[in-house]
């Protein structure tokens, strides 16, 4: 046995990864694609306390993805509905769920020019739980309206539609998507920040409750399997990100 | 001059069809020779996805030969759609996604030419290029999907979709143009003189490609015998009669990967997008200077990549047949 006693203090993307697990407990398939590797760790998580229960596909695994036709069968599988979970990001994020990959200033000819949309729409449209993660808290990224919806947060009535927002993750808060009223709720600031913080930092407005709980910090259980299971596994994928992101082992 | 329409028609394709050599024939050529088979301002239509299996070589014969004016599609763009702008052969690339790679950030090249309106990112969502192409393929005007409805990709992309209601359930559904390219440009693993192609590793768009474009120029890692062909027909996936070019271009998609037998050379890569990110419009011209209009000859080129590079990025690439 290690004398040094563990860590119980989650590095910053230890406590990313057990909030996202969270979000996603009880889901049969999540899904997880390319530059990942905070959502792809929450997901191993997940599965591990789910024992073995959830099944995990990421994006560039030999372990976690048997097969693959270059993305096309993750595409296909959405649109079956044998994708639960998903995770999607943004230049910048509104307060309708709407995201942009494309750029700021007005389309085409755009001020600053992102590399583009991809499949975002596609899967915020099919996937039922879409997880926004950004890590950056700024007025910059998350703003009341997006310059270009590359996928937008919410459909017209009649439009087939089983996904969208689930909820929003950052460096600083975790909020809900209330999909009746296309608006984002905040559920809880993480520790070391506050309220004032958040409000100064967001761009959109958002409801929240009188008192704001504080997001939840991984138990010594949850950090364990974090530094030993799922860092090794994420380290077949992203083995600059496991070694760096979490915390020396017990 | 008329302009052409988005979708051309059936009889048009069939016109095209009909007046095709079919012959068994061979095509074996130099690159030179095959970049006399491309036109200024031809629709140029780009196999393989992001870092897998590009067609440099065929790209590099190109900008040697200095085309003008091409449309380049590809699914999805890297450093061949920044050396495209550079070059001047194209300012029009239709993509879904167009950035030399994840792990090297957004494309200073790309936000130069398109920020500063030098050149125009037109951009599809990743599903509606492949659909394009496959009713390309199949010979039919347009493909019925959900894809990019709500989205602004597909509003702003404007008349060249168009949304209806579906006949059988009446919910809103999408109509994506057919995509006949003029020239496609695949890299296989290898292939007959004839152009019977097979691939390796994922297929991306290439098939469908293939069978949409109305010329189809391969470049190859090595020409096999036919025979040798014959013995795994379900192998081949692009018959010799779409095609109109082979060309044998040994590591064909340095300093990209062909699967199974070189993964990309990243330290090149690396010192490509440094280069770039310090300058985008003298760090690729230099890098054009170096790489495409100094060499030789391919394997000139090939000798400037390096032989620890090629040899390194061979080892990692065939590792996948090591155990």
């Amino acid at each position: 046995m290690n004398d040094a006693p563990l860590s119980e203090v989650a590095t910053r993307q230890e406590f990313l990864i057990s909030t996202i697990a969270g979000l996603i407990a009880g889901c049969g398939h999540v899904a997880v694609g390319s530059a990942s590797p905070i959502p792809g760790s929450a997901a191993l998580l997940a599965r591990a306390r789910s024992g073995g229960a959830m099944r995990v596909s990421v994006l560039g695994s030999l372990r976690n993805n048997f097969f693959t036709d270059g993305g096309v069968e993750l595409f296909d599988c959405a649109a079956q509905g044998r994708v639960d979970a998903f995770f999607l990001g943004g230049g910048q994020i509104d307060g309708e769920g709407n995201i942009n990959l494309v750029g700021t200033g007005a389309y085409p000819s755009m001020e600053v020019r992102w590399p583009g949309s991809f499949g975002s729409a596609y899967l915020y449209f099919l996937v039922p739980r879409v997880i926004l993660f950004r890590e950056e808290h700024t007025r910059r990224v998350l703003v009341e309206k997006v310059d270009f919806v590359s996928a937008p947060g919410k459909s017209d009535p009649g439009v087939y539609r089983p996904g969208g927002p689930h909820a929003l993750l950052t460096n600083l808060a975790l909020f809900d998507f209330d999909r009746g009223r296309h608006r984002f709720r905040l559920r809880s600031v993480h520790p070391g920040h506050s309220v004032e913080e958040v409000l100064d930092n967001t761009g959109f407005t958002f409801e929240r409750p009188q008192k704001v709980p504080q997001t939840p910090s991984p138990d010594p259980e949850t950090l364990a399997l974090i530094r030993g299971s799922v860092r090794d596994e994420i380290a077949e994928v992203y083995p600059r990100f496991a070694a760096a992101a979490f915390a020396p082992r017990g | 001059m008329s302009i052409e329409p988005l979708v051309k028609s059936y009889s048009a394709l069939r016109h095209e069809t009909l007046t095709r050599d079919r012959g068994l024939r061979e095509k074996v050529m130099t690159l030179e020779d095959a970049a006399k088979l491309v036109h200024d301002g031809n629709h140029v239509a780009i196999g393989g996805c992001t870092v897998s299996r590009t067609p440099l070589a065929m790209i590099w014969a190109l900008i040697r030969a200095r085309k003008r004016d091409l449309v380049i599609s590809r699914s999805i763009t890297s450093t061949e759609g920044d050396l495209f702008f550079a070059s001047g052969v194209s300012q029009h690339v239709i993509t879904s996604w167009f950035t030399q790679g994840i792990v090297w950030g957004v494309s200073k090249v790309m936000r130069h030419h398109t920020e500063n309106k030098l050149a125009k990112f037109e951009e599809w969502s990743h599903m509606s290029i492949g659909l394009r192409y496959r009713a390309g393929a199949m010979g039919i005007p347009f493909m019925p999907s959900r894809t990019m409805l709500g989205s602004d990709v597909g509003k702003r992309v404007g008349d060249e979709i168009k949304v209806m209601d579906c006949p059988f359930t009446g919910e809103k559904i999408v109509l994506l143009p057919a995509l006949n390219p003029d020239v496609a440009l695949i890299h296989v693993q290898r292939c007959d003189a004839y152009g019977n192609a097979q691939l390796d590793g994922l297929q991306f768009m290439d098939i469908d490609m293939a069978m949409a474009a109305n010329k189809v120029i391969l470049t190859t890692e090595r020409i096999v015998s036919n025979d040798q062909i014959r013995r795994t027909p379900d192998r081949t996936r692009i018959p010799f009669f779409t095609v109109d070019a082979v060309v044998e271009a040994p590591f064909g998609c340095a300093p990209h990967e062909c699967y199974g037998l070189y993964e990309p050379f990243f330290e090149h890569l690396d010192h490509y997008a440094k280069i770039s990110s310090q300058d985008p419009v003298k760090g690729p011209q230099r890098y054009l200077d170096e790489f495409y209009y100094g060499p030789k000859s391919w394997p000139d080129y090939l000798a400037k990549l390096g032989m620890e590079a090629l040899l390194d990025a061979s080892r990692r690439g065939r590792s996948v047949h090591n155990d």
